[in-house]
């Protein structure tokens, strides 16, 4: 009883029309006194309610595309290029002109087939079979289909004309249509009585509060469960914003953000960081140089001088060096970085603070190939803690801090490895329980004394880089890096916020 | 990195102890090492220490770690005979491949996982450490099929003819270039030259032809080979010794006999390889009790050296003196006294450290851009625009072909993996173009921006260019005309209380009359305008787009 009152408060005029009707008759796509688009949202309203039974029957129907819209009104191609040659004999240069070249190739081709027009030397004559052509069958299809559209079994005699425009280019299309078919049942006829009486308020007007107008009169009541569009809203792109997170946890933990040129010479990405000019990592293949520009400048003062006596003999560094002659040339090539670290070097070549703590996330660039796993250029986060008497417990230490606060790693553990910077080096793995195994987190180690000590810095300097990239992916569960820079709209609009 | 393929009982046998897995890979850090793939007693171990050719076979892998479990310690000792046989180095040799060294190794028996791991040492040693044979060649031989002295010349390129290993017949050390695999890999090593490094034995038959291929003859070692010939040739002498050290160990480590070679140069210079020499080295002691975080006791200092396989010469008592110690010369990688702090760290345990987040006080922050970038994407967002994040790589036809534009002097790569990316962006537009070109399929309208770095050349700065940050804005959909872009450009500028002011300028990218010039607070900063048919065309878009970009600063 109350489910029905609720039910016959909630609906609307248009949606009584057709339950009133449907109380004497079926309705088949239509009804006199609604507009198509209101007869079918309030069909759709009213089978949500379960007032009446809808019947979806799939018909084909046809309609014109471009060209056919086009022959509509001025007319077939061939028909027009008959009208012409019934005035006068064209030669093809002056058809293509009234005609378009693309229309004449075509009309050329059909009437000659059917033997209306014989061409003759370049010259376009109309036989005695093509004056008696006034109108053809696919012209009176065109007519037939006009603006709107028909079902394809009322075409009648002019099967052998859709066939014939169905392959000709863009003229019409067959596309499937749904037509409903509107059935009454006993819920729909016992709702119309209880109808509420008087007028009801569909929407609350200046108007009727001013007047107070509202007073007397029952609102309808909305169907508050029915689903509702969908609605796009601004969003940040999600790694950015990601991204944006890992830098105010970094400015939280005390570390300062670190800025540098995404073109670097050589001198900042290689030789202030003790990477040798003959290495494998440094030629054609493993390296991006560059056409234009091709050299940068080298920095003024004593860095350089102490940069090459590190590579060539150790300077004054405490090392051998690499026991090689050092090449000015090759230190100024430019390139777009390869790492951060040129960022890095940059600092502590400059006002750089002891104790202090650094950072920097910014985009790198390798050579690679773009696949699910590899990115042609990425981010970076690199950090670096300085202070005169940090240790192999502190790198350590970091590095735990950081695998607590962005991977939420509980079991670390720390393996050596290798790194050109760093001396000793060391990896931290996070265990993962959803895949049961170790995790590569990041790396670090202590920069080289041949790095910092050529810059002027005696105290350790712990320094590394986290795998923001694959920690983002895990948190997305992502298995393509390339949503990192996703240029999928949807995806981007509906994938869930990181909170 | 260099992957070992180890056979887990061959790696037991010369360590002189069994691991289970678990031990195994306990003890691999040691060396840098991670077990990649066990299958049944076939190890893959990824050594990780791409300075040290030393570990990149499983002779190597077992010297490191039997000091940790026996008390062989300190540098590992080889005792070598003396040389019987000669190896002339020809003048003709030096402009092309000058150096040379080898050993001989006597009474080996060769079983399948001697010969597997030969061959692999050979291919890691020359392959990486050799830099694809350039630095270092190694040639190993069957050194009964060998007449005494040896002679290291060049040859002609129709020279001599010799059948090389799995050649099936003679050919000239040209023919060898362009008909044999090995020959077409490796011809860029000597082709340059009008002479190839050739070795010709006593008999006048040919022995190799580094850094190319051996000779069927003598080159061909098999499980009935019981005296071998290691030969290295390359450009500096060091790393040629380097790399003849670490075979010649690895073939002792298996009961071979190490015999020197003597190598005489046109003026009766005479070198003889392979010496075990060591080199000496100071440590002070503060750099190890500094990066420990305590100072470990003498004795542990000396324990910790000598399981790393250094030799303690002494250990100076005070906190302030120095550990003399020596490290044999093959090991290269030894440049600065951390390397070896590393090393003790390593024989300590990094497990045996306790993690310990320094404490001191900084205060964070973040750049100004930072800060600023994101307050400007938030109020972009609040338009209800889509954020996006594209490449800063891309190619200029997408800047400017597609656009509508000649072309611009821009920052440009000389090599490019890909066409696609081949340019640094001067401009955003055409990255979010190129994505709407991607969604056609996606509902319209679309709104999409984004801040985003380019760069443009500047020859004023040490870099011959400047990084810009932009902010591109644009709108696609079959109802969208430039007010919708000057409404939200309009929003942007009042919302940062600038005052905006559009300035009709044509452009050929944007339909005419309907582009101008953005002002903020007087200064031209970028662009508006609704884009013009052809462009769409160029990237395939169906509907009308307006987009504005200005830049930040």
């Amino acid at each position: 009883m109350t489910n029905l009152i609720k039910l016959a408060e909630m609906l609307q005029d248009s949606e009584i029309i057709i339950l009133k009707s449907l109380a004497k008759r079926e309705l088949v796509d239509a009804h006199k006194d609604l507009t198509k688009s209101e007869f079918y949202r309030s069909a759709m309203y009213i089978e949500n309610k379960k007032l009446a039974d809808i019947i979806r029957a799939e018909s084909q129907v046809v309609v014109l595309e471009g060209n056919g819209k086009i022959a509509l009104e001025i007319g077939l191609p061939e028909l027009r290029l008959l009208e012409l040659l019934r005035k006068e004999e064209l030669v093809i240069n002056e058809a293509e002109k009234r005609l378009g070249s693309d229309e004449l190739r075509f009309a050329m081709g059909y009437c000659r087939k059917a033997g209306w027009i014989t061409i003759d030397k370049g010259g376009l004559k109309i036989t005695t079979e093509g004056r008696k052509i006034k109108n053809s069958e696919e012209s009176k299809l065109l007519k037939k289909i006009g603006n709107g559209e028909m079902g394809l079994d009322k075409l009648g005699d002019l099967q052998h004309a859709y066939v014939v425009l169905s392959k000709r280019k863009k003229m019409i299309s067959t596309i499937p249509r749904v037509a409903i078919h509107l059935k009454g049942n006993a819920l729909g006829s016992e709702v119309l009585k209880f109808l509420p009486k008087g007028k009801r308020i569909e929407r609350l007007t200046p108007a009727m509060l001013k007047s107070g107008t509202w007073k007397n009169a029952a609102f309808r009541r909305y169907d508050v469960e029915a689903p509702v569009p969908t609605a796009d809203i601004g969003k940040k792109q999600l790694y950015l914003q990601f991204l944006d997170d890992i830098r105010l946890k970094m400015v939280e933990l005390g570390f300062e953000e670190m800025d540098g040129p995404l073109i670097e010479t050589q001198f900042w990405n290689f030789d202030a960081l003790y990477q040798p000019q003959n290495h494998p990592a440094r030629t054609w293949t493993d390296t991006y140089h560059l056409n234009s520009p091709k050299l940068g400048r080298l920095p003024e003062g004593k860095i350089v001088d102490a940069v090459r006596a590190a590579h060539e003999n150790g300077g004054k560094t405490g090392s051998i060096g690499w026991n090689y002659s050092w090449n000015r040339e090759i230190a100024k090539q430019l390139m777009p970085r390869a790492h951060t670290t040129s960022v890095s070097a940059r600092v502590m070549a400059g006002d750089f603070k002891v104790p202090g703590k650094y950072f920097t996330i910014g985009r790198v660039f390798r050579p690679d190939v773009l696949d699910a796993t590899h990115l042609i250029e990425f981010n970076q986060l690199e950090f670096m803690v300085v202070d005169d008497n940090l240790n192999m417990g502190n790198l350590m230490g970091v590095l735990k801090k950081f695998a607590e606060e962005f991977a939420e790693a509980t079991k670390v553990r720390f393996l050596p490895d290798y790194y050109p910077f760093t001396e000793p080096s060391v990896q931290i793995d996070g265990y993962s329980l959803e895949l049961r195994k170790w995790v590569e987190l990041g790396g670090a180690g202590i920069f080289r004394p041949e790095i910092t000590e050529s810059l002027g810095i005696s105290a350790p300097v712990l320094a590394g880089a986290f795998g923001i990239d694959r920690l983002f992916q895990k948190k997305i569960a992502s298995k393509d890096i390339r949503e990192l820079f996703s240029d999928d709209l949807d995806w981007l609009k509906r994938k869930e916020v990181i909170l | 990195m260099p992957t070992i393929d180890v056979h887990k009982q061959d790696l037991e046998e010369l360590v002189g102890r069994k691991f289970t897995i678990e031990e195994l890979e306990e003890s691999l850090k040691f060396v840098k090492g991670e077990l990649e793939r066990v299958r049944g007693h076939e190890l893959k171990i990824e050594i990780k220490s791409t300075d040290r050719p030393d570990l990149w076979n499983v002779e190597g892998i077992a010297r490191a770690l039997r000091s940790h479990y026996s008390k062989n310690q300190g540098i590992p000792k080889y005792n070598v005979s003396a040389p019987v046989m000669t190896i002339n180095v020809s003048e003709k040799v030096k402009k092309v491949r000058p150096c040379i060294a080898a050993a001989i190794i006597r009474d080996i028996k060769i079983d399948d996982d001697i010969l597997k791991q030969l061959i692999q040492a050979q291919e890691k040693i020359a392959g990486t450490f050799g830099r694809r044979r350039s630095e270092v060649a190694i040639g190993i031989f069957n050194l009964d099929k060998i007449v005494p002295p040896l002679l290291y010349t060049a040859t002609k390129p129709d020279g001599l003819k010799f059948e090389p290993l799995d050649g099936e017949r003679k050919m000239t050390p040209a023919e060898v270039l362009d008909i044999h695999p090995k020959g077409k890999e490796f011809a860029h090593l000597v082709n340059s030259h009008d002479v190839y490094p050739i070795i010709i034995d006593g008999a006048n038959d040919v022995v190799s032809m580094p850094p190319i291929i051996n000779s069927e003859k003598s080159g061909r070692v098999t499980k009935r080979s019981k005296n071998l010939l290691i030969e290295v040739t390359g450009l500096e002498m060091r790393n040629v010794e380097t790399a003849l050290n670490i075979l010649a160990m690895s073939l002792a480590d298996r009961g071979g006999k190490i015999e020197q070679v003597n190598i005489v140069d046109s003026k009766d210079n005479i070198i003889v390889t392979p010496t075990f020499a060591v080199k000496d080295f100071k440590v002070d002691k503060y750099l190890i009790k500094r990066t420990f975080g305590f100072m470990p006791s003498d004795k542990e200092i000396k324990s910790l050296l000598e399981r790393s396989r250094y030799n303690v010469v002494s250990v100076d008592k005070t906190d302030e003196g120095h550990v003399h110690l020596q490290f044999p010369t093959y090991r290269q990688d030894i440049m600065h006294a951390m390397d070896l702090v590393e090393d003790m760290l390593m024989a300590y345990g990094f497990d045996n450290i306790e993690p310990h987040y320094p404490e001191f006080f900084t205060q964070g922050e973040l750049k100004p851009a930072t800060v600023r970038n994101r307050k400007l994407r938030e109020l972009m967002v609040g338009t209800g625009a889509q954020e996006i994040s594209t490449f800063i790589l891309t190619n200029k036809k997408n800047l400017f072909e597609k656009m509508n534009l000649p072309d611009d002097e821009i920052v440009e790569l000389a090599n490019p993996v890909s066409s696609n990316w081949s340019v640094m962006r001067s401009w955003l537009t055409p990255s979010l173009v190129e994505l709407l070109s991607k969604n056609t399929n996606v509902e319209y309208p679309q709104k999409i921006f984004e801040l985003g770095q380019c760069v443009k050349l500047n020859t004023r700065s040490q870099v011959g260019s400047e990084d810009m940050w932009k902010m591109a804005y644009s709108e696609a959909g079959s109802k969208v005309n430039f007010t919708h872009a000057k409404t939200i450009l309009q929003a942007y500028a009042r919302t940062l209380g600038k005052e905006l002011k559009v300035v009709s300028k044509d452009h050929p990218m944007f339909i005419t009359g309907r582009s101008g010039q953005v002002y903020l607070d007087g200064t031209a900063v970028g662009i508006i305008g609704e884009l013009h048919p052809q462009v769409l065309n160029n990237w395939k878009i169906e509907v009308p787009v307006v987009v504005w970009e200005i830049e930040i600063r």
